[in-house]
């Protein structure tokens, strides 16, 4: 697959860049403005997947639905009875505005988590954190290989088990059980063999040698279109927070709905956090139309 | 059976660095609640997820601060990925995750708190495979947990994994999976608490880990069997590793 | 002087009673490549492992290893690891990391090597190895041969000044084996870098060799140039010319070693520099050797040798087999033989019952995958010793997946010991009659001793007895199963499987990873059931083996067979898939598949 133009970027900023829509979509409470959060997250995994963006989406949107529902049954505040149940409990319409609220917080936040899951890939993580934590990021590494490399094995050793007579995953529960941890433990002594050698590998390729920093093959640069992506996102981070610390984007749903008018920073702020969420999907569409410009100008 | 790797290792941290390294790390998390507790809305969301990091980070320092032996940190990756991988051996049970369980014989071998390591580990790698979400720091802890006290346990000798009877073995299988019931499931059904519930009040905290519940005694059950049908012959198996070729000693 | 030095190097693991390397001295000079070899348990591996202090075992040690005069144990660690490569047997645990291009940076950020020098190193071996095109791909989704390849080239990005290789080709195929030695070959003659290599497989190691050492009991049994090992292993009777290249055992079993050219050549190879060291054995053992392994070559070789022909002086013992083809030509002008060519004794196939009968079988793994099988005709008879051969992804595997029911074919009739496959459930109790060997025996493995992997089979004492003793392992009943060596692990693997009581054994790749002594008692064992009536279905990429030991073999190609016929029929008709000797010998002789072969003719 390749990556979309957005991803071609440096760890770093697109790092800065999950971790501040994700903080602004989760502290963000106005209405607008969440759903501006929303809406670019959306349209940034439709940019990623396609078509099959539509199962999460369409799947958040029920979940959004279901959230937003049962609020009111936790939380009784609010002047607008819409109805009462049991015995009088009261369903109110403020709990239900505060429950789409947070319904809504939570469909951002699951739609960019599924953007940062495309985009931010294993190789990118352990860059970023490879300076930092340089051990750990090794063990980070070695398990990932290691993964896919034991269910392969596990999958060999049960064919075998079942090609040499013995019973696999057939039967009672009980049996299924036992059989799953002969295979279990048929994995394990042969990760731990290897593991003796991958040690001894490591060792014999210098591994703790190296009293000081260790170096890095960098795969990423920081070039000058990453600097200024970098500034213009940091710039619409800063306006946005401005905006909520100065409570220009306050708004209450208990136990009154009170939805001010945006003064011109809350304006600001909107147009701040749209110009953030749809960094991404801006630069993919520049991208494909600059290539339908060079296929149609040969 | 004293911890395996506990014995020796790449450097030992000294204590007044990890004393440091907790003061700091609890210091952050006060802050991040004060803060929190000031900017009203919604920022507990996010002091919630910075107070559960506060918790896992020291573990993490301080293991890089020792500069850890090649065999150690291979140890570290093979016990995850078994973890994560497990699910493979059981693919005929659907549902059935022995995740937690691999996690606590780690910790049963290794100590403490390179149990808690191998458990969040675990949990990020699982979380790289199947998508990362806002619960990826509580399963870190929740997991981590599981290492964490099974570690703590057999330090102090009250789990012994060397040649246990049929009681022990028991024993030791119905403890963890009373502990996934009871610690690390709710633990992992907090994060729905804070991203998906609204107002925090008596009534939403008991739906949310009542509607967590059966899936965690599903969870316990799974974890009773894998430690009742693995404990020992893995345990075994790490010991056999330490005498023929020193490895963790 | 020398890169590398043993100085009467002698180890014992702890609490072995018998010491694992015995008074080893060798010298290798700079750029040198070095082959040691011998059986399996000889040694090798722990000597090899002595090269660098990082992986030598613990256990007791004297005598000396110096690395350009100094002791090895004074040279700091990161000097080691930069200076000497090594390159382990097992393709897989070997990396570390999880993408190509971090497992070849590795080894430079683990020494502290700069970074822009970092950058370089790792696009010139990128570059080298033609790795660019899987430089961002994930380890996992390469095939052994190129994970191998991966190691080296992670290893070459050190720019070490020698190479040390523990048979790391011994889990790899064929095509892979030979890119894998091309390359070492070629970092050896283009780089200049000291190779030592241990092999069991000495076909196309031993020719490139400058020096060969042979090690048995951990004891230096020859050293030399190959020329010379070979002379002096044929001369000793020594059981490891079994393992030599076909040229080399062709041209000893024609030309014989004579008692008193034998002496004379010790004499002059023990003056040449003093690098020649025959181990002293006893007499008794050499006559043993001698009457028990040559059997029939040797009275006639000495028959031929006192006869008046006239004889090309002394022709040099030929390592390839060009040189082996060249030589037989001359003999056999020199000399005519009777006859010139080995009549195909045939295997009769009709009135005999099928094992296995397929027809027109087609599989394929996924809805939307290629086929792998497509059409494939087989017919196996009962009893026999059935091998199939062929390349990579010709469908071999699958085809013995399909025999043994975890791959049911979509299309095509398929009747296994006589039922037929499809609607047969899997509980069916004639469904244990048909059992396979893994190609990789651990797989087999899950628990803390032998005993407890036969128990898990059966339960009657007498039988596990029984198999245990036509295995050959009642002394291994004890040891763990992953402590055991390769051919070992093979032999429980097979008495597991064997417990089974099976009437269709299938195989795959038996040969794989095992020494030359080990299969020829694995070809006695598979042999011994099939006079049995155990049906034996191999699946195999080892041409030297099936040629040996088969009663038929079948062709795989492109998910289809393309031929069945006995193994002299098939291996004389063909010209690439065929044995050494059959190459060596096929302008000559026709239907010679065997060394033993073309040595019968050219005596005869």
């Amino acid at each position: 697959m390749r990556p979309d133009a957005f991803s071609t970027h440096h760890p770093a900023v697109t790092l800065v860049f999950f971790a501040g829509v994700i903080v602004l979509c989760v502290l963000v409470q106005q209405p607008v403005l969440q759903a501006v959060g929303f809406a670019g997250g959306a349209v940034y995994y439709l940019c990623l997947r396609g078509r099959d963006a539509w199962r999460l989406l369409l799947g958040l949107m029920a979940a959004f639905v279901v959230l937003t529902a049962i609020n009111p049954l936790f939380d009784t505040l609010g002047d607008t009875v819409l109805f009462a149940y049991l015995g009088g409990r009261p369903y109110t319409l403020e709990a239900l505005a505060y429950g789409a609220s947070t319904a809504c917080m939570f469909a951002s936040v699951m739609t960019w988590f599924a953007c940062y899951a495309r985009v931010m890939s294993t190789d990118k993580f352990t860059y970023l954190f490879g300076n930092r934590a340089p051990a750990l990021t090794l063990v980070l590494t070695m398990t990932l290989r290691l993964v896919p490399t034991y269910g392969r094995k596990a999958r060999q050793i049960s064919t075998a088990r079942r090609c040499a007579g013995l019973s696999m995953g057939a039967g009672s529960l009980r049996h299924r059980a036992r059989d799953g941890a002969s295979l279990l433990s048929a994995l394990t002594t042969w990760a731990l063999e290897g593991a003796v050698t991958t040690a001894d590998s490591m060792r014999s390729r210098g591994y703790g040698t190296n009293a000081g920093r260790r170096p890095r093959y960098a795969r990423y640069r920081f070039g000058a279109r990453d600097g200024l992506l970098l500034v213009v996102m940091l710039a619409c981070i800063a306006v946005t927070c401005t905006a909520l610390a100065t409570g220009a984007l306050a708004v209450t749903y208990v136990p009154a709905i009170d939805v001010p008018a945006l003064p011109p920073l809350g304006v600001a702020a909107l147009i701040a956090l749209a110009v953030l969420v749809l960094v991404p999907s801006a630069i993919d569409a520049r991208e494909a139309i600059a290539w339908r410009c060079s296929l149609s100008s040969t | 059976m004293p911890g395996l790797g506990e014995r020796r290792r790449g450097r030992s941290c000294p204590r007044s660095r990890i004393v440091l390294t907790w003061a700091v790390s609890l210091a952050c998390a006060a802050a991040s609640v004060v803060v929190g507790a000031m900017a009203g809305g919604r920022a507990y969301v996010v002091t919630s997820v910075i107070v559960v990091l506060c918790a896992i980070a020291p573990f993490f320092v301080i293991f890089e601060s020792r500069r850890p032996q090649a065999r150690e940190l291979v140890m570290l990756a093979v016990m995850a990925a078994l973890a994560v991988a497990a699910r493979a051996a059981f693919i005929w049970l659907p549902g059935f995750k022995p995740m937690a369980a691999i996690i606590m014989i780690a910790g049963l071998a290794f100590g403490p708190s390179s149990g808690f390591l191998v458990g969040s580990l675990a949990a990020l790698t699982s979380n790289f495979i199947f998508g990362q979400g806002p619960w990826t720091p509580w399963q870190m802890l929740a997991f981590g947990l599981c290492g964490l006290v099974f570690g703590a346990l057999a330090r102090r000798g009250i789990v012994t994994g060397e040649n246990p009877g049929v009681a022990a073995r028991l024993g030791l299988a119905a403890g963890g999976g009373i502990f996934v019931v009871l610690v690390a499931g709710p633990v992992l059904d907090t994060s729905s608490l804070f991203f998906m519930i609204s107002s925090i009040t008596p009534e939403s905290v008991v739906a949310v880990y009542l509607a967590g519940f059966p899936m965690n005694c599903m969870q316990g059950a799974a974890t009773f069997v894998t430690l009742l049908l693995v404990a020992k012959p893995l345990l075994d198996k790490l010991t056999r590793m330490q005498r023929k070729y020193g490895m963790l000693d | 002087m020398a890169l590398f030095a043993l100085e009467h190097l002698s180890f014992a693991y702890p609490g072995a009673a018998t010491g694992a390397l015995d008074d080893v001295s060798v010298e290798v000079g700079r750029g040198e490549y070095l082959c040691v070899c011998g059986k399996s348990g000889c040694g090798k591996t722990t000597l090899l492992r002595q090269l660098k202090s990082v992986l030598t075992p613990h256990g007791t040690r004297s005598g000396a290893v110096l690395l350009d005069g100094t002791v090895l144990d004074e040279v700091p660690l990161a000097t080691q690891a930069r200076r000497i490569g090594f390159v382990m047997q097992d393709p897989d645990a070997q990396i570390i990391t999880d993408r190509v291009w971090h497992e070849l940076a590795f080894g430079l950020e683990s020494t502290g090597c700069e970074e822009s020098a970092l950058r370089l190193r790792v696009a010139e071996m990128a570059s080298y190895f033609g790795i660019g095109d899987w430089f961002h791909r994930d380890v996992c989704e390469l095939s052994g041969g190129q994970k191998q390849l991966l190691n080296l080239a992670s290893i070459m990005a050190m720019q070490p000044d020698v190479l040390v290789c523990d048979e790391p080709t011994s889990q790899l195929d064929p095509v892979a084996t030979t890119t894998f030695l091309d390359t070492v070959r070629r970092i050896n003659r283009d780089l200049g870098v000291t190779v030592i290599m241990s092999e069991h497989r000495l076909e196309e190691v031993f020719a490139c060799a400058d020096h060969v050492l042979v090690l048995d009991e951990g004891r230096v049994t020859a050293q030399g140039t190959p020329r010379e090992v070979a002379a002096a292993l044929h001369a000793a009777g020594d059981a490891m010319t079994f393992a030599l290249p076909s040229p080399v055992r062709v041209y000893y079993g024609v030309e014989g070693v004579e008692p008193r050219q034998r002496e004379d050549a010790r004499d002059e190879f023990q003056e040449s520099e003093g690098i020649l060291s025959i181990g002293s054995r006893n007499g008794a053992r050499q006559s043993e050797f001698r009457s028990d392994w040559f059997g029939v070559a040797e009275p006639q070789s000495e028959d031929c040798l006192s006869s008046d022909v006239p004889r090309p002086a002394i022709f040099p013992c030929p390592l390839t087999v060009r040189e082996g083809r060249k030589w037989l030509v001359e003999r056999v002008l020199a000399d005519p033989p009777a006859r010139v060519a080995m009549a195909d004794e045939g295997y009769g196939m009709d009135g005999r019952e099928m094992a296995v009968e397929m027809r027109e079988v087609w599989f394929r793994y996924e809805r939307n995958a290629p086929d792998v099988l497509r059409g494939a005709d087989l017919r196996v008879p009962s009893g026999s010793l059935f091998a199939i051969v062929g390349g990579n992804g010709s469908g071999k595997s699958t085809l013995l997946k399909c025999l043994c029911d975890v791959a049911r074919p979509q299309r095509g009739m398929l009747r296994v010991l006589g039922h037929d496959i499809k609607g047969r459930s899997r509980n069916d109790p004639t469904h244990g009659d048909v059992a396979m060997l893994p190609q990789d025996p651990a797989n087999l493995f899950s628990k803390g001793s032998v005993r407890e992997e036969l128990a898990e089979m059966a339960t009657r004492e007498e039988r596990i007895a029984a198999v245990a003793r036509d295995c050959g392992i009642e002394r291994l009943l004890d040891a763990h199963p992953l402590d055991l060596s390769g051919g070992e692990q093979q032999r429980v693997a097979l008495a597991k499987v064997l417990l089974t009581e099976p009437r269709l054994l299938l195989l795959d790749e038996p040969t794989k990873g095992i020494d030359a002594f080990f299969k020829r008692s694995m070809a006695a064992l598979l042999r011994t059931l099939a006079e049995r009536g155990v049906t034996v279905v191999m699946v195999s990429h080892d041409v030297e083996f099936c040629a040996r030991h088969a009663d038929l073999v079948a062709l795989l190609f492109d998910g289809a067979v393309v031929t069945t016929a006995t193994p002299r029929r098939l291996f004389s008709d063909s010209a690439f898939y065929t044995t050494a000797a059959n190459r060596m010998s096929r302008s000559v002789f026709a239907g010679a598949i065997t060394d033993e072969d073309v040595i019968e003719l050219c005596l005869g």
